[in-house]
Protein backbone atom coordinates (compact mmCIF):
# COMPACT_ATOMS: atom_id res chain seq x y z
CA UNK A 1 0.00 0.00 0.00
CA UNK A 2 1.56 3.34 -1.25
CA UNK A 3 -1.34 5.43 0.53
CA UNK A 4 -0.87 6.57 4.62
CA UNK A 5 -2.94 4.99 6.48
CA UNK A 6 -4.58 8.15 7.90
CA UNK A 7 -4.91 8.97 4.48
CA UNK A 8 -7.01 5.43 4.18
CA UNK A 9 -9.10 6.05 7.60
CA UNK A 10 -10.02 9.81 6.54
CA UNK A 11 -11.37 7.93 2.82
CA UNK A 12 -13.14 5.23 4.41
CA UNK A 13 -14.89 7.54 6.92
CA UNK A 14 -15.80 9.92 4.44
CA UNK A 15 -17.43 6.67 2.20
CA UNK A 16 -19.01 5.31 4.65
CA UNK A 17 -20.62 8.59 5.53
CA UNK A 18 -21.79 9.88 2.40
CA UNK A 19 -22.50 6.20 1.56
CA UNK A 20 -25.15 6.15 4.15
CA UNK A 21 -26.56 9.50 3.61
CA UNK A 22 -26.85 8.63 0.02
CA UNK A 23 -29.01 5.53 0.54
CA UNK A 24 -31.04 7.41 3.71
CA UNK A 25 -32.16 10.40 1.67
CA UNK A 26 -34.24 8.51 -0.41
CA UNK A 27 -35.79 6.12 1.85
CA UNK A 28 -36.29 9.03 4.47
CA UNK A 29 -38.30 11.00 1.57
CA UNK A 30 -40.73 8.65 0.33
CA UNK A 31 -40.65 6.82 3.74
CA UNK A 32 -44.76 6.16 4.19
CA UNK A 33 -45.85 8.20 1.43
CA UNK A 34 -47.52 6.19 -1.68
CA UNK A 35 -45.53 7.51 -4.87
CA UNK A 36 -47.21 7.78 -8.15
CA UNK A 37 -48.39 4.58 -10.03
CA UNK A 38 -46.42 5.66 -13.18
CA UNK A 39 -43.18 6.45 -10.65
CA UNK A 40 -43.28 2.64 -9.33
CA UNK A 41 -43.57 1.57 -12.89
CA UNK A 42 -40.62 3.91 -13.74
CA UNK A 43 -38.48 2.31 -11.12
CA UNK A 44 -39.79 -1.39 -11.97
CA UNK A 45 -37.34 -1.58 -14.58
CA UNK A 46 -34.46 -0.65 -11.90
CA UNK A 47 -32.89 -4.40 -11.75
CA UNK A 48 -33.11 -4.71 -15.75
CA UNK A 49 -31.21 -1.79 -16.74
CA UNK A 50 -28.65 -1.42 -13.97
CA UNK A 51 -27.27 -4.81 -13.77
CA UNK A 52 -26.26 -5.14 -17.62
CA UNK A 53 -25.07 -1.53 -16.99
CA UNK A 54 -22.70 -2.84 -14.53
CA UNK A 55 -21.48 -6.10 -16.09
CA UNK A 56 -21.38 -5.01 -19.94
CA UNK A 57 -17.34 -4.13 -19.85
CA UNK A 58 -16.92 -7.24 -17.48
CA UNK A 59 -18.21 -9.64 -20.36
CA UNK A 60 -17.38 -7.70 -23.43
CA UNK A 61 -13.95 -5.63 -22.41
CA UNK A 62 -12.91 -7.58 -19.94
CA UNK A 63 -9.64 -5.93 -18.06
CA UNK A 64 -7.76 -9.32 -17.48
CA UNK A 65 -7.19 -9.42 -21.10
CA UNK A 66 -6.12 -6.42 -21.27
CA UNK A 67 -9.79 -4.88 -22.64
CA UNK A 68 -9.22 -7.74 -25.92
CA UNK A 69 -12.98 -9.89 -26.20
CA UNK A 70 -12.63 -13.10 -24.35
CA UNK A 71 -14.62 -16.01 -25.81
CA UNK A 72 -14.69 -18.06 -22.98
CA UNK A 73 -15.92 -15.21 -20.89
CA UNK A 74 -18.88 -14.63 -23.12
CA UNK A 75 -19.67 -17.81 -23.74
CA UNK A 76 -19.75 -18.17 -20.16
CA UNK A 77 -22.27 -15.37 -19.88
CA UNK A 78 -24.15 -16.56 -22.71
CA UNK A 79 -24.74 -20.04 -20.80
CA UNK A 80 -25.43 -18.12 -16.85
CA UNK A 81 -28.76 -15.75 -19.24
CA UNK A 82 -29.91 -19.08 -21.14
CA UNK A 83 -30.06 -20.48 -17.58
CA UNK A 84 -31.66 -18.45 -15.29
CA UNK A 85 -33.93 -17.09 -17.89
CA UNK B 1 -3.60 -5.53 6.20
CA UNK B 2 -6.79 -8.14 6.89
CA UNK B 3 -8.43 -6.26 9.19
CA UNK B 4 -8.56 -2.95 7.37
CA UNK B 5 -10.20 -4.75 4.15
CA UNK B 6 -12.95 -6.07 7.04
CA UNK B 7 -13.25 -2.71 8.15
CA UNK B 8 -13.67 -1.03 4.52
CA UNK B 9 -16.17 -3.35 4.09
CA UNK B 10 -18.47 -2.95 7.19
CA UNK B 11 -18.05 0.95 7.14
CA UNK B 12 -18.80 1.38 3.37
CA UNK B 13 -20.89 -1.84 2.05
CA UNK B 14 -20.15 -1.50 -1.23
CA UNK B 15 -17.36 -3.61 -4.03
CA UNK B 16 -16.86 -1.27 -6.97
CA UNK B 17 -17.12 2.15 -4.91
CA UNK B 18 -13.86 0.09 -2.72
CA UNK B 19 -12.12 -0.72 -5.44
CA UNK B 20 -12.56 2.59 -7.16
CA UNK B 21 -11.18 4.27 -4.13
CA UNK B 22 -8.42 2.08 -3.64
CA UNK B 23 -7.42 2.25 -7.30
CA UNK B 24 -7.68 6.49 -7.08
CA UNK B 25 -5.91 6.36 -3.87
CA UNK B 26 -2.64 4.06 -5.56
CA UNK B 27 -2.83 6.78 -8.14
CA UNK B 28 -2.19 9.17 -5.66
CA UNK B 29 -5.37 11.25 -6.37
CA UNK B 30 -6.35 14.11 -3.98
CA UNK B 31 -8.86 12.48 -0.97
CA UNK B 32 -11.79 14.19 -2.07
CA UNK B 33 -11.24 13.16 -5.45
CA UNK B 34 -11.27 9.63 -4.38
CA UNK B 35 -14.58 10.55 -1.98
CA UNK B 36 -16.26 11.88 -4.86
CA UNK B 37 -16.27 9.47 -7.39
CA UNK B 38 -16.20 6.71 -4.69
CA UNK B 39 -19.82 8.03 -3.86
CA UNK B 40 -20.40 8.50 -7.62
CA UNK B 41 -19.99 4.73 -7.95
CA UNK B 42 -22.70 4.62 -5.33
CA UNK B 43 -25.10 6.69 -6.87
CA UNK B 44 -27.26 3.33 -8.47
CA UNK B 45 -27.93 2.73 -4.49
CA UNK B 46 -29.73 5.36 -4.21
CA UNK B 47 -32.06 4.18 -7.19
CA UNK B 48 -32.16 0.58 -5.10
CA UNK B 49 -33.34 2.12 -1.86
CA UNK B 50 -36.35 4.25 -3.81
CA UNK B 51 -37.34 1.02 -5.51
CA UNK B 52 -37.33 -1.13 -3.11
CA UNK B 53 -38.90 1.88 -0.62
CA UNK B 54 -42.06 1.07 -2.54
CA UNK B 55 -42.30 -2.17 -0.93
CA UNK B 56 -40.92 -1.57 2.47
CA UNK B 57 -41.05 2.42 2.92
CA UNK B 58 -43.74 1.96 5.75
CA UNK B 59 -40.96 0.24 8.06
CA UNK B 60 -40.37 2.31 11.04
CA UNK B 61 -37.48 4.78 11.51
CA UNK B 62 -34.53 2.24 12.77
CA UNK B 63 -35.49 -0.52 10.60
CA UNK B 64 -35.58 2.17 7.61
CA UNK B 65 -31.57 3.15 9.12
CA UNK B 66 -30.39 -0.28 8.98
CA UNK B 67 -31.90 -0.87 5.41
CA UNK B 68 -30.36 2.11 4.47
CA UNK B 69 -27.04 0.91 5.29
CA UNK B 70 -27.03 -2.94 4.46
CA UNK B 71 -28.71 -2.57 1.37
CA UNK B 72 -26.96 -4.72 -1.96
CA UNK B 73 -27.19 -5.56 -5.28
CA UNK B 74 -27.92 -8.89 -4.32
CA UNK B 75 -30.53 -8.58 -1.63
CA UNK B 76 -31.99 -5.53 -2.96
CA UNK B 77 -32.24 -7.53 -6.56
CA UNK B 78 -33.23 -10.86 -5.14
CA UNK B 79 -36.02 -8.78 -2.81
CA UNK B 80 -37.31 -6.71 -4.90
CA UNK B 81 -37.91 -9.13 -7.60
CA UNK B 82 -39.57 -11.40 -4.79
CA UNK B 83 -42.04 -8.27 -3.46
CA UNK B 84 -43.16 -7.79 -7.27
CA UNK B 85 -44.25 -11.92 -7.53
CA UNK B 86 -46.06 -11.79 -4.05
CA UNK B 87 -47.70 -8.83 -3.65
CA UNK B 88 -49.47 -10.69 -0.81
CA UNK B 89 -46.59 -10.52 1.43
CA UNK B 90 -46.89 -8.79 4.64
CA UNK B 91 -44.73 -5.93 5.76
CA UNK B 92 -42.71 -7.89 7.85
CA UNK B 93 -42.87 -10.55 5.79
CA UNK B 94 -41.14 -8.62 3.00
CA UNK B 95 -38.35 -7.58 5.61
CA UNK B 96 -37.90 -10.80 7.07
CA UNK B 97 -37.30 -11.44 3.23
CA UNK B 98 -35.09 -9.07 2.54
CA UNK B 99 -32.97 -9.22 5.75
CA UNK B 100 -32.48 -13.13 4.98
CA UNK B 101 -30.64 -12.24 1.58
CA UNK B 102 -28.88 -9.55 3.02
CA UNK B 103 -27.34 -11.17 6.00
CA UNK B 104 -26.69 -14.39 3.63
CA UNK B 105 -24.72 -12.33 1.30
CA UNK B 106 -23.47 -10.01 3.56
CA UNK B 107 -21.58 -12.96 5.90
CA UNK B 108 -20.59 -14.31 2.59
CA UNK B 109 -18.96 -11.70 1.69
CA UNK B 110 -17.34 -10.53 5.05
CA UNK B 111 -15.59 -13.79 5.49
CA UNK B 112 -14.68 -14.21 1.57
CA UNK B 113 -12.64 -10.68 2.45
CA UNK B 114 -11.12 -11.54 5.15
CA UNK B 115 -9.80 -14.68 3.23
CA UNK B 116 -9.14 -12.69 0.31
CA UNK B 117 -7.14 -10.37 2.12
CA UNK B 118 -5.30 -13.16 3.68
CA UNK B 119 -4.31 -15.20 0.23
CA UNK B 120 -4.70 -12.03 -2.36
CA UNK B 121 -2.59 -12.78 -5.06
CA UNK B 122 -1.91 -16.36 -4.58
CA UNK B 123 -5.13 -16.83 -6.27
CA UNK B 124 -3.84 -18.05 -9.60
CA UNK B 125 -5.05 -16.03 -13.02
CA UNK B 126 -6.30 -19.07 -14.43
CA UNK B 127 -9.26 -19.48 -12.02
CA UNK B 128 -10.55 -16.09 -13.78
CA UNK B 129 -12.65 -14.92 -10.50
CA UNK B 130 -13.04 -11.28 -12.00
CA UNK B 131 -15.80 -12.92 -13.98
CA UNK B 132 -17.65 -14.51 -10.56
CA UNK B 133 -19.33 -10.52 -10.78
CA UNK B 134 -20.41 -10.62 -14.34
CA UNK B 135 -21.95 -14.45 -13.93
CA UNK B 136 -23.75 -13.17 -10.08
CA UNK B 137 -25.44 -10.30 -11.42
CA UNK B 138 -26.42 -11.82 -14.48
CA UNK B 139 -28.32 -14.60 -12.67
CA UNK B 140 -29.73 -12.04 -10.89
CA UNK B 141 -31.50 -10.01 -13.59
CA UNK B 142 -31.93 -12.43 -15.98
CA UNK B 143 -35.10 -13.83 -14.36
CA UNK B 144 -36.63 -10.54 -14.28
CA UNK B 145 -36.63 -10.32 -18.06
CA UNK B 146 -39.96 -11.34 -18.76
CA UNK B 147 -41.36 -8.54 -21.34
CA UNK B 148 -40.26 -6.75 -24.57
CA UNK B 149 -40.06 -3.44 -22.38
CA UNK B 150 -37.88 -5.35 -19.88
CA UNK B 151 -35.43 -6.43 -22.33
CA UNK B 152 -35.07 -3.43 -24.05
CA UNK B 153 -34.28 -1.41 -20.76
CA UNK B 154 -31.48 -4.05 -20.52
CA UNK B 155 -30.22 -4.20 -23.80
CA UNK B 156 -30.16 0.09 -23.45
CA UNK B 157 -28.55 -0.60 -19.83
CA UNK B 158 -25.80 -3.33 -21.54
CA UNK B 159 -24.89 -0.94 -24.40
CA UNK B 160 -24.52 2.81 -22.38
CA UNK B 161 -21.42 1.72 -20.26
CA UNK B 162 -19.58 0.41 -23.64
CA UNK B 163 -20.31 3.27 -26.04
CA UNK B 164 -18.82 5.41 -23.23
CA UNK B 165 -16.16 3.72 -22.19
CA UNK B 166 -13.86 6.79 -23.88
CA UNK B 167 -15.72 9.31 -22.30
CA UNK B 168 -13.58 12.16 -20.39
CA UNK B 169 -13.17 11.09 -16.63
CA UNK B 170 -15.16 7.94 -16.94
CA UNK B 171 -10.84 6.91 -16.91
CA UNK B 172 -10.31 3.04 -17.10
CA UNK B 173 -10.35 2.79 -13.63
CA UNK B 174 -13.35 4.54 -12.53
CA UNK B 175 -15.79 1.68 -13.26
CA UNK B 176 -16.05 -1.56 -11.56
CA UNK B 177 -13.88 -3.39 -13.81
CA UNK B 178 -10.87 -1.70 -11.88
CA UNK B 179 -11.54 -4.99 -9.47
CA UNK B 180 -9.19 -6.81 -11.27
CA UNK B 181 -6.33 -4.59 -11.48
CA UNK B 182 -6.95 -3.34 -7.71
CA UNK B 183 -6.44 -6.80 -6.73
CA UNK B 184 -3.59 -7.07 -8.38
CA UNK B 185 -2.21 -4.03 -7.64
CA UNK B 186 -2.58 -4.02 -3.61
CA UNK B 187 -3.64 -7.71 -3.03
CA UNK B 188 -6.81 -6.68 -1.97
CA UNK B 189 -9.72 -9.29 -2.07
CA UNK B 190 -12.37 -9.53 -4.91
CA UNK B 191 -16.06 -9.22 -3.65
CA UNK B 192 -19.28 -7.47 -3.66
Amino acid sequence: MSASTPTLWIIIAGLALGSWLLHFSFWGIISNKELPKWAKRHLGYTVVAVMPGIIAPLVFLPRTTNGVFDLLRFVAATITLAIGD
Amino acid sequence: MYLTSVAFLLAVIAGAAQFTALSLMLDQMPIIVVIIVGLTVNLRMALYSTTLATHLGAAPFRTRALLAYSILDHSFALAYTKHQENPEMTLSQKLSFYFGTTGLVGAIWIVGTGIGAWVGTRIPDWLALDFAIPIAFIALAAPALRTVPQVSAALTGLCYPLHSQKSPWSGPDCCIQCSSSARHRTGTPLGG
